[in-house]
């Protein structure tokens, strides 16, 4: 395998970084995405950098960065574009909305009602988009970073449950270390780090290393593992709903862009262990009444999960 | 299939177990009038009864009309003695058989018409003993199996086509429901479809035969092993005639021709090796004689005296064949055999006459098979002799007997001068003495056999009869069957003064190699002759190899045109010839081992052989020693040599029920330890889920050893990366062991590159693994 | 999956013992080979018969597949499927018996019903599928379980059996009824008289398209983005949805020696709340709120969603009433929690002591007048006209 494409990760991986302070694990996992070609959902409270890392991601590659800060009037024809009448040609001409760019930072996605949330999710999913019947390819590579804030119910859509899973990853980005705070206080005294960011990749360069990923040699014993763990989701009694198939597809892929990352071709148990908890708890719903479904709760069932499931050797 | 055709299958195998349970008995009463009402019954209960519904017995009235037929046939069998009572039984079973068939049927109408026809079969047991009995026997299995498979079908599946729907009380809201609202709220479930199958009528035959197949096993086993303690068989009661052997003491020429070709079997006979005790075939064509005669009068043979029969002798000479033979009930009480015989062991139901020349059964056994085993000098490399020894000379009158010929009565001339001149010329002609009896004797049956003057015929001849019938057949009509020409010969002979007598019996046999015994038939019946030979006309050479010669002996001679040899020989080949012959040794088997199984047969027969051939086989697998030979035989010659042994030995029937009740032991060992097993719960057997085709590397397992010695365990749940990293951090904690902390993680790397990157270790990594390894194993199993 | 295997004697198999044992006693008595012959053979099929069982049983395996949710008196239809995993040997009259348990109280452990499904013949490597079906009164938990697969096969003389703990539960919905086409007027019209008004902002309510703009409509409402692509003003359109929001007081009560009819009010009040939710989460998004006062009180709120419609129902399922004669304070309290945008239903399986709910809400600081309160009593007819089981 090229080892000049698994040095660009490791530059990716410190050019983000220079701006994303203390956050090298979600970092990584943003990462494991891209690889994954598949997309991330980042949930904490404002302001503890969830814009930024997608930010810098994005401009880490050289590809077209669209923003799209999700409001409560958002129409979905403000992401995919639409059809507008032209008055000189008499004709209606589609416009493409934000949502034709490699990378698409989807800001608060869960102010938005659930109309125009499922607009971008089909677009997520099908990696088209259909307007009046005609269907539009998405570029490639094509990933999506999400961010919500889950402390706000008033005037929120949350996700329905059937739709997270769209999502590779949920991951929670947390308050930084002191000593990182510091640094990122220091960082920002003459002006905003992120500007002064290089991209170090491009697009076809991405697309290249998503084809590596697939190329990761996977022992039985950890698919096994892997389904050990999925089986035990569905046979949980907290739970009420398990990981599906798509789930236990989606940790192997991940597992697989993890080990890539790592400078391996071949998956070994920590990657999957390592990934359990973001790629799974968002896939599982909780027994009891509370909806939307405490995400730290599903967490500390799914790693209790992990750690119950024996490893292979 | 749908549940009506079920039935319809079922009825048809019902009918044929009845039928069939009629025939056996008719067998026994040789008579079909029962199977003929039974088949009669059937019919029209199939069509009145179960087709169109016209006619259906109720249950009361059927109990009334069963209770009548069961008075009136007591009553009637009450005069009748043990036989006929069981036939009225037997038939009273029949009837309330048709009592059921006019009654609509449930599944235990089938069961009790099922017994019924069981319990006659039980009757037809006690009556019928031939082996027919068995084959039908085996049709009733297959039956009876079937329709047993039937009717748990049908019923099975009557029960599930509609199922009344259950109400249940208490599933109500709560515990003080009251009924209005349980019954309102009763809940109904129901198990809905009936599945059918497509091959449902090849899959029950299938099964009806494996079953039977199966059953036949556990048949043979049971039935040979269970105890026997009678020495005599007790005799069943016979239906069966008595055979004719078709010539009596008294023998008169002209009248054999009646049984000439009849087939009926008289006895059968196996020679066996007095040491080995293996069967083998004569190279001649036995003769067995059953009397002799010596007196001839207007064209009858007879005896001269009757002696009192006397125990057989049982002083043992050598070299002695053993001679088996079972007899079939004959109308007469001689036996035929090789003769000189003696006993073996003492037998009651064998007498010898005074003379030592008939071997006859005792009045009461006249009417049975009779098996018996005696021993005979008479047969010497397995070729019989033509001299028998006499034990004593004969002298006077015994010794005149064998010279008598027809005297002439006044007014009459002498019955046979032609039969003189003929026979002395033919003396004449080759210059020989009539002096020299053995030389004369010889002559004398030359010229009758072989030389062309006279031919055999079985069929009647016009005779002259005017003529003595012998002194006709010699001089004008050559033309006759073995009466002819023995009692020709004796005449002749004894016209120039040598003594002989005419041997009554039966010569050859069907050789029936799979049993190798002779079947012995009516049409085999044969006469001959014996010269009697005085001290000094005997030919020395002939008993050599005896101790004490005999003083007088026997000379037997055959003057018949061997005719029948050809007939045979054409008969011997042939499809239906051998299944002929596997017939009859099927009944040779049925009568010994099935009908006439004993204490002492089975001990012998069956007992014995399995107690050895277990040992043997056990000695066979253990023995080192049989296990090289078995090596050199494969070796040597691999294809010959079992050719050779599997020849000798392909059959044989002991051998098979050894080998059938050896594999039954062992599947029941088999059984046992799945069993034992199972109850264990197998710990040992379940498979491992991970590691089962790659094995957990070496380095691996070291470095958790080592780890282990200092008290580091891995967690199930803990990956062997993090483990490596724990126990570093364990290490690294330690002062005295801090250097060794990086190593773990080192070694899980490469361990996870042979183990999940499927790579091999080049040698310096492998050399730096060892190291590791050894550093590690070093450092820690040091005591501290 | 435990397994557990029997063998028991038919009682034609008893008979058909009696019959062989005799033969062979008859026969070895007397020394009747021909007798001891018949015996032996009848032995056959009887040993037969005791090997194929465990050979037939072996190696198959048996499910149940229940539906994932029933309602009370709704047909059930439950699938079992026998798998004979044998490479050549076909098994025969299979039967498998399932028990169906609904889960009582200590006092009332729920009767047992045994259901039978039957298989003629399954080929080798073959699964074959039989359904039961049957309607379950009552709502609540039912267990299913032990599966008993047995078979007498070959000649029904012996049945073997083999006990598989294969246990499910299934929660059976309370019945679900049908409301008349004006209900929800009912709920609007409060007996108290006082229809208050919505105080919620614009952007409350659900988002729900654009028009063209006419006089009259509000500035605020003009789509600004859309109308400088269009070059004309266009107005957001917003879905009423207060009308469907609604919170059910419900006050399931029976006293402790109940009636025939008492104990039918409750079971209809549970089935009137079952279909009021039922209604509701037709169309996402509505809130409900549902406070009953029971022998366990239960208290939820909710965006209607078909998960939340699950877990209402769910609840519902176990539900039990209470026996406190007085009116539960509870409820009243439940109404200070209620936006007050809310249309409060108070179900209840008595009259309404409207004066006790009247204190209870006010030791909330709550006043009843201000609130869109409608009372049914289900021991009346007050819910005939609108409603039916």
């Amino acid at each position: 395998m090229a080892t000049e494409l698994q040095n660009l990760v490791a530059e990716l991986e410190s050019n983000i970084g220079q701006v994303v302070l203390g956050k090298a694990e979600v970092v990584r996992l943003c990462v494991v995405a891209l690889l994954s070609g598949d997309h991330v959902l980042l949930e904490d409270v404002p302001g503890v950098g969830k814009t930024l890392i997608g930010k810098a991601l994005a401009k880490s590659i050289s590809a077209a960065f669209c923003r799209i800060q999700f409001t409560a009037d958002l129409l979905p024809s403000d992401i995919t574009g639409g059809n507008v009448f032209n008055p000189q040609t008499g004709q209606f001409v589609y416009t493409r909305g934000p949502i034709f760019g490699h990378i698409i930072l989807a800001d608060e996605i869960n102010r938005t009602p659930p109309r125009t949330q499922s607009a971008l999710l089909e677009a997520m999913s099908d990696g088209q988009v259909t307007v009046d019947g005609q269907t539009y390819p998405l570029p490639e590579p094509f990933m999506v970073i999400a961010t919500q804030n889950p402390f706000e119910f008033e005037g929120t859509y949350p996700l329905p449950e059937s739709q997270l899973d769209r999502f590779l990853l949920r991951i929670a980005v947390g308050y930084p270390d002191r000593d990182d705070e510091l640094q990122v206080l220091a960082s920002h005294r003459v002006g905003e780090p992120i500007e002064k960011l290089q991209p170090v990749l491009d697009g076809p360069q991405i697309v290249a290393l998503q084809h590596a990923v697939r190329q990761v040699a996977m022992d039985d014993s950890i698919n096994a593992y892997l389904l050990d763990i999925v089986d035990a989701t569905r046979r949980c009694e907290e739970l009420r709903v398990g990981v599906s198939t798509r789930g236990a597809l989606c940790l192997y892929r991940a597992s697989q862009a993890l080990a890539l990352m790592e400078n391996r071709d071949y998956v070994i148990p920590d990657d999957v262990k390592r990934l359990a908890v973001p790629v799974l708890s968002h896939r599982v719903i909780a027994k009891g009444y509370l909806q939307g479904s405490h995400r730290q709760m599903l967490e500390t069932v799914i790693s209790r999960l992990v750690d119950e499931v024996p490893v292979p050797r | 299939m749908h549940s009506r055709q079920f039935e319809h299958l079922l009825r048809v195998m019902i009918a044929v177990t009845i039928v069939l349970a009629t025939m056996l008995l008719g067998i026994g009463d040789r008579t079909a009038t029962l199977t003929i009402v039974s088949l009669c019954a059937l019919a029209v209960s199939a069509y009145v009864t179960d087709i169109t519904g016209r006619f259906r017995l109720s249950q009361s009235a059927a109990n009334w009309v069963a209770l009548g037929i069961v008075a009136a046939t007591a009553a009637g069998a009450s005069q009748l003695e043990r036989h006929g009572q069981m036939v009225a039984v037997a038939n009273l079973q029949s009837y309330l058989q048709y009592v059921l068939l006019f009654q609509p049927k449930t599944p235990r109408t089938y069961w009790q018409l099922a017994l019924l026809s069981l319990g006659q079969v039980a009757i037809a047991s006690t009556l019928v003993p031939g082996p027919m009995f068995g084959g039908m026997l085996l049709l009733y299995l297959f039956a009876g199996t079937a329709s047993f498979l039937l009717l748990l079908l049908d019923s099975e599946a009557a029960r599930f086509v509609a199922r009344p729907a259950r109400v249940l009380s208490s599933w109500a809201a709560s515990k003080s429901t009251s009924q209005r609202l349980a019954a309102h709220r009763a809940p109904v479930l129901f198990g809905r479809s009936m599945p059918n199958s497509r091959t449902l009528g090849w899959g029950l035959l299938q099964q009806a035969t494996l079953i039977c197949a199966s059953s036949l096993l556990v048949t043979s086993a049971l039935f040979f092993l269970l105890p026997r303690w009678n020495i005599q068989n007790r005799q069943v009661a016979s239906g069966e005639a008595l055979r004719s052997v078709g010539f009596a003491k008294k023998v008169t020429l002209g009248e054999l021709g009646e049984v000439v070709n009849n087939a009926d079997v008289v006895m059968r006979i196996q020679f066996l090796r007095s040491h080995s005790g293996r069967p083998f075939q004569l190279l001649n064509e036995p003769l067995l004689r059953g009397t002799v005669v010596t007196h001839y009068e207007n064209g009858a043979w007879t005896q001269t005296s009757a002696t009192s029969p006397e125990p057989l002798p049982d002083e043992e000479k050598s070299p002695f064949v053993r001679q088996h033979i079972w007899a079939e009930p004959l109308d007469v009480a001689e036996l035929f055999c090789v003769f000189p015989m003696f006993a073996l062991q003492r037998d009651s139901r064998l007498r010898v006459d005074a003379n030592g020349d008939e071997l006859v059964r005792q009045e009461d056994y006249r009417s049975q098979h009779v098996e018996f085993e005696i021993a005979t000098t008479g047969i010497i490399e397995e070729k019989q002799r033509h001299f028998l020894p006499c034990e004593a000379p004969l002298k006077g009158r015994a010794k005149a007997a064998l010279l008598q010929m027809p005297v002439a009565h006044p007014g009459q001339t002498d019955p046979f001068p032609g039969l003189r001149e003929v026979a002395a010329r033919a003396l004449r002609e080759a210059n020989l003495d009539p002096g020299d009896h053995l030389a004369a004797a010889r002559k004398l049956n030359e010229y009758l056999h072989g030389s062309g003057h006279y031919f055999y015929s079985l069929e009647p001849q016009s005779r002259d009869t005017a003529l003595d019938p012998l002194e006709d057949f010699v001089t004008t009509h050559r033309l006759g069957h073995c009466e002819y020409f023995a009692g020709a010969l004796v005449m002749m002979l004894r016209s120039q003064g040598i003594p002989a007598r005419m041997a009554i019996g039966f010569k050859g046999g069907e050789w029936n190699p799979l049993g190798m015994y002779y079947q012995v038939q009516q049409l085999h019946a044969h006469t001959w002759v014996e010269v009697y030979l005085d001290a000094e006309h005997l030919p020395r050479e002939e008993f050599a190899s005896e101790d004490t010669p005999p003083e007088a002996a026997w000379m037997v001679l055959d003057p018949t045109e061997g005719v029948q040899e050809k007939a045979q020989a054409a008969q011997q080949n042939g499809l239906l010839a051998r299944a002929w012959q596997y017939i009859d040794y099927g009944h040779v088997l049925w009568t010994n081992y099935v009908v006439g199984l004993n204490a002492k047969r089975q001990r012998q027969g069956i007992y014995e052989p399995l107690a050895q051939g277990v040992g043997a086989a056990i000695e066979n697998l253990v023995s080192p020693r049989v296990w090289q030979d078995r090596f050199r035989v494969v070796a040597n010659s691999p294809v010959g040599t079992f050719w050779e042994w599997y020849r000798d030995h392909w059959f044989s029937w002991r051998g098979g029920l050894v080998a059938a009740g050896f594999s039954l032991v062992l599947a029941a060992l088999y059984l046992a330890g799945r069993w034992a097993a199972g109850a264990l719960g197998r710990p040992g057997f379940r498979r491992t889920r991970y590691g089962d085709g790659r094995p957990v590397l070496e380095m691996y397992r070291r470095l958790e050893a080592a780890l282990n010695q200092q008290g580091l365990k891995r967690q199930p749940s803990q990956t062997a990366y993090e483990f490596a990293l724990a126990a570093g951090g364990d290490l690294a904690e330690k002062i005295e062991l801090r250097r060794l902390a990086p190593l773990p993680r080192r070694i899980v790397e490469a361990f996870y590159r042979v183990r999940f990157g499927g790579r091999t270790l080049d040698n310096l990594e492998a050399d730096a693994v060892e190291h590791a390894l050894a550093e590690l194993e070093h450092a820690l199993a040091r005591p501290r | 999956m435990p397994r557990q295997r029997r063998i028991r004697i038919c009682r034609e198999g008893v008979y058909y013992i009696l019959v062989v044992v005799a033969v062979l006693a008859g026969g070895t008595a007397r020394q009747l080979n021909l007798l001891m012959l018949l015996g032996s053979m009848l032995a056959g099929p009887l040993l037969f018969s005791f090997i194929y069982g465990r050979l037939a049983l072996r190696r198959i395996e048996v499910g149940r597949k229940l539906p994932s949710q029933t309602r009370a008196d709704q047909r059930l239809v439950v699938d079992v499927r026998v798998t004979n995993f044998r490479r050549w040997l076909t098994i025969w009259t299979i039967q498998v018996e399932d028990v169906v348990q609904r889960e009582g109280t200590f006092e009332d452990p729920g009767e047992k019903l045994a259901v039978s499904v039957f298989y003629s013949a399954i080929a080798a490597r073959e699964t074959k599928q039989v359904s039961y079906d049957g309607r379950l009164p009552q709502r609540g938990r039912y267990r299913f379980g032990p599966l008993r697969v047995s078979t007498r096969f070959p000649l029904g003389l012996v049945r073997h059996s083999l006990l598989l703990e294969q246990n499910e539960e299934l929660i059976v919905h309370p019945k679900i009824g049908r409301l008349a086409n004006d209900w929800a007027q009912v709920v609007r019209e409060s007996p108290t008289g006082s229809q208050s008004m919505s105080r919620r902002g614009l952007l409350e309510a659900d988002f729900y398209g654009l028009r063209d703009w006419r006089p009259g409509d509000s500035r605020r409402s003009i789509h600004w983005r859309t109308s400088a692509r269009r070059g004309s003003f266009v107005v957001r359109q917003f879905e009423q949805r207060r009308s469907q929001d609604l919170a059910l007081l419900v006050d399931l009560w029976q006293p402790p020696e109940a009636t025939d009819e008492q104990l039918e009010n409750v079971e209809t009040a549970i089935s009137f709340v079952a279909t009021v939710i039922d209604e509701a989460c037709r169309q996402s998004g509505r809130y409900l709120v549902l406070e009953m006062a029971a022998h366990e009180p239960l208290c939820r709120a909710g965006t209607a969603s078909p998960l939340f419609f699950r877990e209402q129902m769910d609840a519902l399922s176990f539900i039990m009433p209470h026996h406190e004669p007085q009116f539960p304070p509870s409820l009243g309290h439940a109404v200070a929690l209620v936006p007050p945008s809310l249309p409060i239903l108070l179900i209840s399986t008595r009259p309404i002591d409207y004066e006790a709910l009247r204190e209870a809400a006010a030791e909330r600081d709550v006043q009843l007048t201000d609130r869109s309160l409608r009372g049914v009593n289900v021991a009346g007819d007050d819910l005939a006209p609108y409603f039916q089981v």
